[in-house]
Protein backbone atom coordinates (compact mmCIF):
# COMPACT_ATOMS: atom_id res chain seq x y z
CA UNK A 1 0.00 0.00 0.00
CA UNK A 2 1.58 3.12 -0.61
CA UNK A 3 0.13 6.50 1.07
CA UNK A 4 0.91 9.45 -1.92
CA UNK A 5 0.98 12.43 0.58
CA UNK A 6 1.80 16.16 0.21
CA UNK A 7 5.31 15.91 1.52
CA UNK A 8 6.09 12.04 1.80
CA UNK A 9 5.23 8.55 -0.20
CA UNK A 10 5.10 6.26 2.76
CA UNK A 11 5.10 2.50 1.69
CA UNK A 12 3.14 0.02 3.72
CA UNK A 13 3.33 -4.15 3.50
CA UNK A 14 0.94 -5.91 4.56
CA UNK A 15 2.22 -9.09 6.76
CA UNK A 16 -0.71 -11.00 8.07
CA UNK A 17 -2.68 -8.32 7.71
CA UNK A 18 -0.98 -6.32 10.12
CA UNK A 19 0.54 -3.13 8.11
CA UNK A 20 3.60 -2.22 8.60
CA UNK A 21 5.65 0.78 7.51
CA UNK A 22 8.57 -0.28 5.14
CA UNK A 23 10.17 2.92 4.27
CA UNK A 24 9.90 6.26 3.21
CA UNK A 25 11.95 9.39 1.75
CA UNK A 26 11.93 7.71 -1.49
CA UNK A 27 10.73 7.21 -5.08
CA UNK A 28 9.17 4.26 -6.33
CA UNK A 29 11.90 3.78 -8.86
CA UNK A 30 14.29 3.17 -5.63
CA UNK A 31 12.26 0.61 -4.21
CA UNK A 32 13.13 -3.04 -4.91
CA UNK A 33 9.48 -4.63 -5.61
CA UNK A 34 9.23 -7.98 -6.43
CA UNK A 35 8.16 -8.78 -10.29
CA UNK A 36 4.36 -7.86 -10.98
CA UNK A 37 3.81 -6.80 -7.45
CA UNK A 38 -0.35 -6.15 -6.53
CA UNK A 39 -0.21 -2.35 -5.08
CA UNK A 40 -2.97 -0.60 -3.69
CA UNK A 41 -2.74 3.42 -3.21
CA UNK A 42 -3.84 5.89 -1.48
CA UNK A 43 -3.96 9.37 -2.97
CA UNK A 44 -3.93 12.76 -1.06
CA UNK A 45 -6.72 15.26 -1.62
CA UNK A 46 -4.55 17.52 -4.04
CA UNK A 47 -6.00 15.76 -6.31
CA UNK A 48 -9.39 15.53 -5.82
CA UNK A 49 -12.27 18.28 -5.75
CA UNK A 50 -15.41 17.29 -2.88
CA UNK A 51 -19.15 18.48 -3.06
CA UNK A 52 -21.84 17.24 -0.63
CA UNK A 53 -25.35 17.69 -1.91
CA UNK A 54 -28.28 18.12 -0.12
CA UNK A 55 -31.48 16.44 -2.03
CA UNK A 56 -35.03 16.26 -1.20
CA UNK A 57 -35.20 13.21 -2.79
CA UNK A 58 -32.71 11.19 -4.85
CA UNK A 59 -34.10 9.07 -7.83
CA UNK A 60 -34.06 5.26 -8.00
CA UNK A 61 -32.83 5.03 -11.55
CA UNK A 62 -29.08 5.19 -11.76
CA UNK A 63 -29.21 6.84 -14.70
CA UNK A 64 -31.34 9.89 -13.49
CA UNK A 65 -29.19 9.88 -10.58
CA UNK A 66 -26.15 10.47 -11.78
CA UNK A 67 -27.93 13.54 -14.05
CA UNK A 68 -29.08 15.19 -11.26
CA UNK A 69 -26.20 14.88 -9.43
CA UNK A 70 -24.48 16.34 -12.51
CA UNK A 71 -26.84 18.95 -13.07
CA UNK A 72 -26.42 20.28 -9.11
CA UNK A 73 -22.78 19.59 -9.70
CA UNK A 74 -22.77 22.56 -12.86
CA UNK A 75 -23.76 25.29 -10.44
CA UNK A 76 -20.46 24.72 -8.60
CA UNK A 77 -18.19 23.66 -11.16
CA UNK A 78 -18.79 25.37 -14.11
CA UNK A 79 -16.11 23.23 -15.99
CA UNK A 80 -16.58 20.91 -18.53
CA UNK A 81 -16.50 17.88 -16.92
CA UNK A 82 -15.28 15.38 -20.04
CA UNK A 83 -11.84 15.40 -18.28
CA UNK A 84 -12.37 14.50 -15.42
CA UNK A 85 -13.84 11.52 -13.68
CA UNK A 86 -16.96 11.99 -11.19
CA UNK A 87 -18.02 9.60 -8.75
CA UNK A 88 -20.94 10.18 -6.43
CA UNK A 89 -21.58 8.14 -3.39
CA UNK A 90 -25.11 8.47 -1.66
CA UNK A 91 -24.57 9.02 2.19
CA UNK A 92 -27.62 8.74 3.52
CA UNK A 93 -31.52 9.65 2.20
CA UNK A 94 -30.72 13.03 0.85
CA UNK A 95 -26.78 13.47 0.61
CA UNK A 96 -24.33 12.63 -1.94
CA UNK A 97 -20.72 12.94 -1.84
CA UNK A 98 -19.41 13.95 -5.41
CA UNK A 99 -15.78 13.25 -5.99
CA UNK A 100 -13.69 14.81 -9.00
CA UNK A 101 -10.79 13.31 -10.36
CA UNK A 102 -8.90 14.22 -13.77
CA UNK A 103 -8.58 10.88 -15.99
CA UNK A 104 -4.87 12.02 -17.21
CA UNK A 105 -3.93 11.94 -13.87
CA UNK A 106 -5.02 8.62 -13.05
CA UNK A 107 -3.72 7.17 -16.21
CA UNK A 108 -0.18 9.29 -15.57
CA UNK A 109 -0.13 7.39 -12.02
CA UNK A 110 -1.42 4.13 -13.37
CA UNK A 111 1.48 4.09 -16.36
CA UNK A 112 4.00 5.26 -13.31
CA UNK A 113 3.46 2.43 -10.88
CA UNK A 114 3.46 -0.15 -14.23
CA UNK A 115 6.72 1.01 -15.19
CA UNK A 116 8.02 0.49 -11.51
CA UNK A 117 6.69 -2.90 -12.07
CA UNK A 118 3.87 -2.96 -10.22
CA UNK A 119 0.13 -3.38 -10.78
CA UNK A 120 -2.37 -0.83 -8.96
CA UNK A 121 -5.29 -3.02 -8.42
CA UNK A 122 -6.87 -0.35 -5.38
CA UNK A 123 -6.56 3.45 -5.68
CA UNK A 124 -8.41 5.38 -3.56
CA UNK A 125 -8.61 8.33 -1.42
CA UNK A 126 -7.38 9.33 1.70
CA UNK A 127 -10.79 11.12 2.65
CA UNK A 128 -12.93 8.89 2.00
CA UNK A 129 -11.00 6.49 4.18
CA UNK A 130 -10.98 8.75 6.72
CA UNK A 131 -14.42 9.44 6.14
CA UNK A 132 -15.35 5.55 6.66
CA UNK A 133 -13.23 4.96 9.68
CA UNK A 134 -14.25 8.44 11.54
CA UNK A 135 -18.58 7.65 11.44
CA UNK A 136 -19.16 7.22 15.18
CA UNK A 137 -22.36 5.83 16.38
CA UNK A 138 -22.80 9.08 18.16
CA UNK A 139 -25.23 11.52 16.65
CA UNK A 140 -23.90 15.03 17.93
CA UNK A 141 -21.78 17.26 15.35
CA UNK A 142 -18.31 17.21 15.50
CA UNK A 143 -15.95 18.65 12.91
CA UNK A 144 -13.27 16.23 10.84
CA UNK A 145 -9.37 17.69 10.09
CA UNK A 146 -7.57 15.55 7.05
CA UNK A 147 -4.36 17.47 7.29
CA UNK A 148 -1.44 16.98 5.17
CA UNK A 149 0.53 19.53 5.38
CA UNK A 150 -0.45 22.34 4.26
CA UNK A 151 -3.61 20.65 2.66
CA UNK A 152 -6.34 20.47 4.76
CA UNK A 153 -10.22 18.64 4.30
CA UNK A 154 -13.03 19.62 6.75
CA UNK A 155 -16.61 18.51 6.75
CA UNK A 156 -18.89 17.87 9.28
CA UNK A 157 -20.16 14.67 10.33
CA UNK A 158 -23.85 14.91 12.25
CA UNK A 159 -26.41 11.91 12.84
CA UNK A 160 -23.12 9.16 11.49
CA UNK A 161 -23.68 11.60 7.97
CA UNK A 162 -20.71 14.07 6.60
CA UNK A 163 -22.87 16.97 5.87
CA UNK A 164 -20.82 19.37 5.01
CA UNK A 165 -16.97 19.63 2.93
CA UNK A 166 -14.95 21.97 2.56
CA UNK A 167 -10.84 21.87 1.24
CA UNK A 168 -8.81 24.49 2.21
CA UNK A 169 -4.65 25.09 1.78
CA UNK A 170 -3.39 27.26 4.99
CA UNK A 171 -0.09 29.42 5.08
CA UNK A 172 1.66 30.75 8.11
CA UNK A 173 -0.96 31.36 11.03
CA UNK A 174 -3.97 31.04 9.10
CA UNK A 175 -4.56 27.31 9.71
CA UNK A 176 -7.10 27.85 13.07
CA UNK A 177 -8.68 30.90 11.26
CA UNK A 178 -9.77 29.18 8.41
CA UNK A 179 -11.31 26.57 10.78
CA UNK A 180 -13.14 29.05 12.55
CA UNK A 181 -14.77 30.42 9.43
CA UNK A 182 -15.93 26.82 8.96
CA UNK A 183 -17.72 26.70 11.79
CA UNK A 184 -19.28 29.81 11.71
CA UNK A 185 -20.56 29.11 8.53
CA UNK A 186 -21.58 25.30 9.42
CA UNK A 187 -23.50 27.45 12.15
CA UNK A 188 -25.00 30.48 10.06
CA UNK A 189 -26.25 27.96 7.14
CA UNK A 190 -26.83 24.24 8.61
CA UNK A 191 -27.19 25.33 12.10
CA UNK A 192 -25.22 22.59 13.74
CA UNK A 193 -23.27 23.58 16.73
CA UNK A 194 -20.08 21.47 16.56
CA UNK A 195 -18.03 21.48 20.19
CA UNK A 196 -16.01 18.26 19.32
CA UNK A 197 -13.44 17.75 16.74
CA UNK A 198 -11.43 14.05 15.04
CA UNK A 199 -8.42 15.59 14.01
CA UNK A 200 -6.19 13.11 11.37
CA UNK A 201 -2.82 14.10 10.78
CA UNK A 202 0.12 12.85 8.82
CA UNK A 203 2.77 12.88 11.23
CA UNK A 204 3.98 15.80 11.18
CA UNK A 205 5.50 17.66 14.28
CA UNK A 206 2.84 20.86 13.78
CA UNK A 207 0.25 18.34 14.94
CA UNK A 208 0.86 19.47 18.68
CA UNK A 209 0.41 23.20 17.54
CA UNK A 210 -2.78 22.16 15.89
CA UNK A 211 -4.56 20.91 19.03
CA UNK A 212 -3.77 23.48 20.89
CA UNK A 213 -5.07 25.70 18.79
CA UNK A 214 -8.25 23.78 17.92
CA UNK A 215 -8.32 23.33 21.86
CA UNK A 216 -8.43 27.53 22.12
CA UNK A 217 -11.66 27.56 19.86
CA UNK A 218 -13.03 25.93 22.52
CA UNK A 219 -13.42 22.15 20.96
CA UNK A 220 -12.80 19.04 22.72
CA UNK A 221 -11.57 16.50 20.79
CA UNK A 222 -12.49 12.91 20.15
CA UNK A 223 -9.58 10.52 20.41
CA UNK A 224 -10.46 7.27 18.40
CA UNK A 225 -9.03 4.08 19.84
CA UNK A 226 -9.39 2.38 16.30
CA UNK A 227 -6.02 1.96 14.45
CA UNK A 228 -7.26 0.21 11.64
CA UNK A 229 -7.59 2.97 9.09
CA UNK A 230 -7.10 1.85 5.93
CA UNK A 231 -5.35 5.13 4.78
CA UNK A 232 -3.00 5.07 7.49
CA UNK A 233 -2.03 0.98 8.09
CA UNK A 234 -0.58 0.92 11.81
CA UNK A 235 -2.61 3.77 13.23
CA UNK A 236 0.34 5.92 13.48
CA UNK A 237 -0.79 9.20 12.83
CA UNK A 238 -4.34 9.42 14.57
CA UNK A 239 -3.01 12.07 17.23
CA UNK B 1 -23.88 6.52 6.52
CA UNK B 2 -23.09 3.25 4.32
CA UNK B 3 -19.38 2.48 3.17
CA UNK B 4 -17.85 3.99 0.86
CA UNK B 5 -16.29 2.21 -2.13
CA UNK B 6 -14.10 4.15 -4.19
CA UNK B 7 -11.60 2.17 -6.37
CA UNK B 8 -10.74 4.28 -9.18
CA UNK B 9 -8.11 1.55 -10.73
CA UNK B 10 -8.53 0.77 -14.10
CA UNK B 11 -8.32 -2.70 -13.64
CA UNK B 12 -9.28 -3.83 -9.94
CA UNK B 13 -8.15 -7.18 -8.44
CA UNK B 14 -10.67 -9.70 -9.20
CA UNK B 15 -12.10 -11.08 -6.32
CA UNK B 16 -12.95 -14.70 -7.05
CA UNK B 17 -14.43 -14.87 -3.63
CA UNK B 18 -16.75 -11.88 -4.58
CA UNK B 19 -17.66 -13.98 -7.98
CA UNK B 20 -17.82 -16.82 -5.43
CA UNK B 21 -20.56 -15.23 -3.42
CA UNK B 22 -22.79 -13.64 -6.48
CA UNK B 23 -22.80 -17.05 -7.91
CA UNK B 24 -23.89 -19.01 -5.29
CA UNK B 25 -26.60 -16.21 -4.31
CA UNK B 26 -28.02 -16.46 -7.93
CA UNK B 27 -27.93 -20.00 -7.44
CA UNK B 28 -29.73 -20.09 -4.24
CA UNK B 29 -32.31 -17.42 -5.63
CA UNK B 30 -32.70 -19.94 -8.89
CA UNK B 31 -33.08 -22.65 -6.82
CA UNK B 32 -35.50 -20.81 -4.90
CA UNK B 33 -37.67 -19.47 -7.49
CA UNK B 34 -37.27 -23.04 -9.49
CA UNK B 35 -38.45 -24.77 -6.12
CA UNK B 36 -41.46 -22.80 -5.77
CA UNK B 37 -42.50 -22.85 -9.29
CA UNK B 38 -41.91 -26.39 -8.90
CA UNK B 39 -43.96 -26.73 -5.93
CA UNK B 40 -46.88 -24.04 -7.67
CA UNK B 41 -46.79 -26.10 -10.81
CA UNK B 42 -47.37 -29.67 -9.08
CA UNK B 43 -50.13 -28.47 -7.17
CA UNK B 44 -52.11 -26.76 -10.17
CA UNK B 45 -51.46 -30.65 -11.40
CA UNK B 46 -52.96 -32.15 -8.92
CA UNK B 47 -55.70 -29.56 -8.08
CA UNK B 48 -56.42 -29.83 -11.57
CA UNK B 49 -56.30 -33.84 -11.85
CA UNK B 50 -58.60 -33.89 -8.88
CA UNK B 51 -61.31 -31.37 -10.95
CA UNK B 52 -61.02 -33.77 -13.16
CA UNK B 53 -61.98 -36.66 -11.42
CA UNK B 54 -64.82 -35.07 -9.66
CA UNK B 55 -66.19 -33.44 -13.43
CA UNK B 56 -66.02 -37.60 -14.35
CA UNK B 57 -67.69 -38.67 -11.18
CA UNK B 58 -70.28 -35.55 -11.65
CA UNK B 59 -71.13 -36.56 -15.13
CA UNK B 60 -71.54 -40.27 -13.96
CA UNK B 61 -74.22 -39.51 -11.21
CA UNK B 62 -75.77 -37.13 -13.70
CA UNK B 63 -76.31 -40.24 -16.24
CA UNK B 64 -77.29 -42.32 -13.36
CA UNK B 65 -79.61 -40.15 -12.57
CA UNK B 66 -81.17 -39.36 -16.06
CA UNK B 67 -81.11 -43.23 -16.40
CA UNK B 68 -82.93 -43.93 -13.46
CA UNK B 69 -85.51 -41.37 -14.19
CA UNK B 70 -86.77 -41.99 -17.79
CA UNK B 71 -89.60 -44.12 -16.57
CA UNK B 72 -91.43 -41.39 -14.25
CA UNK B 73 -90.31 -39.16 -16.63
CA UNK B 74 -92.17 -41.43 -19.84
CA UNK B 75 -94.92 -41.77 -17.00
CA UNK B 76 -94.98 -38.10 -16.34
CA UNK B 77 -95.47 -37.35 -20.12
CA UNK B 78 -98.44 -40.00 -20.49
CA UNK B 79 -100.02 -38.85 -17.31
CA UNK B 80 -100.01 -35.14 -18.97
CA UNK B 81 -101.71 -36.38 -22.34
CA UNK B 82 -104.09 -37.87 -20.22
CA UNK B 83 -105.05 -34.66 -18.09
CA UNK B 84 -105.04 -32.47 -21.15
CA UNK B 85 -107.54 -34.57 -22.47
CA UNK B 86 -109.65 -34.48 -18.89
CA UNK B 87 -108.95 -30.44 -19.21
CA UNK B 88 -110.31 -30.48 -22.57
CA UNK B 89 -113.42 -32.26 -21.62
CA UNK B 90 -113.94 -30.02 -18.40
CA UNK B 91 -113.62 -26.83 -20.67
CA UNK B 92 -116.15 -28.11 -23.57
CA UNK B 93 -118.54 -29.31 -20.72
CA UNK B 94 -118.04 -25.42 -19.16
CA UNK B 95 -118.78 -23.96 -22.78
CA UNK B 96 -121.92 -26.22 -23.24
CA UNK B 97 -122.99 -24.88 -19.69
CA UNK B 98 -122.51 -21.44 -21.12
CA UNK B 99 -124.68 -21.64 -23.91
CA UNK B 100 -128.37 -20.07 -23.03
CA UNK B 101 -131.39 -20.37 -26.06
CA UNK B 102 -133.05 -17.78 -23.62
CA UNK B 103 -130.19 -15.01 -24.19
CA UNK B 104 -130.12 -15.65 -27.81
CA UNK B 105 -134.33 -15.19 -28.05
CA UNK B 106 -133.92 -12.41 -25.58
CA UNK B 107 -131.23 -10.95 -28.04
CA UNK B 108 -133.59 -11.38 -30.88
CA UNK B 109 -136.09 -9.20 -28.98
CA UNK B 110 -133.61 -6.83 -28.51
CA UNK B 111 -132.47 -6.23 -32.15
CA UNK B 112 -136.10 -6.53 -34.06
CA UNK B 113 -137.64 -3.30 -34.99
CA UNK B 114 -141.49 -2.88 -35.31
CA UNK B 115 -142.13 -3.53 -39.38
CA UNK B 116 -140.49 -6.78 -39.17
CA UNK B 117 -141.63 -10.67 -38.12
CA UNK B 118 -139.77 -13.62 -37.77
CA UNK B 119 -141.27 -16.39 -40.12
CA UNK B 120 -138.31 -18.83 -39.26
CA UNK B 121 -135.41 -19.31 -36.86
CA UNK B 122 -132.45 -21.85 -36.17
CA UNK B 123 -131.04 -21.73 -33.00
CA UNK B 124 -127.82 -24.34 -32.66
CA UNK B 125 -125.36 -24.84 -29.86
CA UNK B 126 -121.77 -25.26 -31.74
CA UNK B 127 -119.05 -23.51 -31.72
CA UNK B 128 -119.69 -20.74 -33.91
CA UNK B 129 -123.08 -20.23 -32.18
CA UNK B 130 -124.63 -18.38 -35.28
CA UNK B 131 -128.41 -17.84 -35.78
CA UNK B 132 -130.15 -18.53 -38.85
CA UNK B 133 -133.59 -16.47 -39.34
CA UNK B 134 -135.86 -15.69 -42.34
CA UNK B 135 -137.36 -12.08 -41.60
CA UNK B 136 -140.34 -10.49 -43.47
CA UNK B 137 -140.88 -6.72 -43.33
CA UNK B 138 -143.99 -4.58 -44.70
CA UNK B 139 -141.55 -2.13 -46.57
CA UNK B 140 -138.02 -1.81 -48.09
CA UNK B 141 -137.52 0.98 -45.47
CA UNK B 142 -138.30 -1.28 -42.88
CA UNK B 143 -135.79 -3.81 -44.17
CA UNK B 144 -132.96 -1.91 -44.39
CA UNK B 145 -133.29 -0.08 -40.91
CA UNK B 146 -133.04 -3.70 -39.94
CA UNK B 147 -130.15 -4.46 -41.68
CA UNK B 148 -128.80 -1.28 -40.42
CA UNK B 149 -129.15 -2.60 -36.73
CA UNK B 150 -127.91 -6.21 -37.57
CA UNK B 151 -124.30 -4.72 -39.09
CA UNK B 152 -122.32 -5.20 -35.63
CA UNK B 153 -123.46 -8.83 -35.83
CA UNK B 154 -121.34 -9.92 -38.43
CA UNK B 155 -124.70 -10.13 -40.77
CA UNK B 156 -125.18 -12.30 -43.92
CA UNK B 157 -127.48 -11.97 -46.31
CA UNK B 158 -128.11 -15.61 -47.79
CA UNK B 159 -131.17 -14.79 -50.08
CA UNK B 160 -134.29 -12.20 -49.89
CA UNK B 161 -137.64 -12.14 -52.25
CA UNK B 162 -140.72 -10.98 -52.25
CA UNK B 163 -144.07 -12.29 -51.27
CA UNK B 164 -147.01 -10.63 -51.86
CA UNK B 165 -146.54 -7.49 -50.05
CA UNK B 166 -144.18 -8.44 -47.98
CA UNK B 167 -139.91 -8.55 -48.16
CA UNK B 168 -138.66 -11.70 -46.79
CA UNK B 169 -134.67 -12.33 -46.44
CA UNK B 170 -132.90 -15.01 -45.09
CA UNK B 171 -130.13 -14.04 -42.64
CA UNK B 172 -127.46 -15.12 -40.71
CA UNK B 173 -126.08 -13.45 -37.07
CA UNK B 174 -123.41 -14.05 -35.00
CA UNK B 175 -124.44 -12.40 -31.14
CA UNK B 176 -121.84 -10.76 -29.05
CA UNK B 177 -119.54 -13.06 -26.97
CA UNK B 178 -120.31 -12.98 -23.51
Amino acid sequence: MIYFGTRELLFFQNRKKNWQLSATGFTIAEHPFPADCECGVILNPHHFIYNIFDFDKIPWRRKDRKLLVELRLRKVFPDSLDPYHHHFTILNHGNVLSLLIRHDFLAALEEELRSAGLRPVFITNSTVETMNNTVLPDPEPRLVIENDGELNVTWICAKRTPRYIRKFSSGHGEWSQEIRRTLAFVKKNLEFQVNRFILVTNGNAESTKKLEELAALGLTRIDLQDSSARFLPGGRTIK
Amino acid sequence: MNRINLNLAAKPRFRPGRLLCCALLTIAVSVLFTSTAVSKFSNSLSEYSKWRQLEKESRQSLQRIQASSAPLRRTLSGNRKKWDNQVQIANNLIDGKKFSFIKQLDFLEEILIDGTWLQRLTLKNDKNRRINLVLSADSFESLLRQYEKMLPFELVIRAESEKGNLLQADLALSPENE
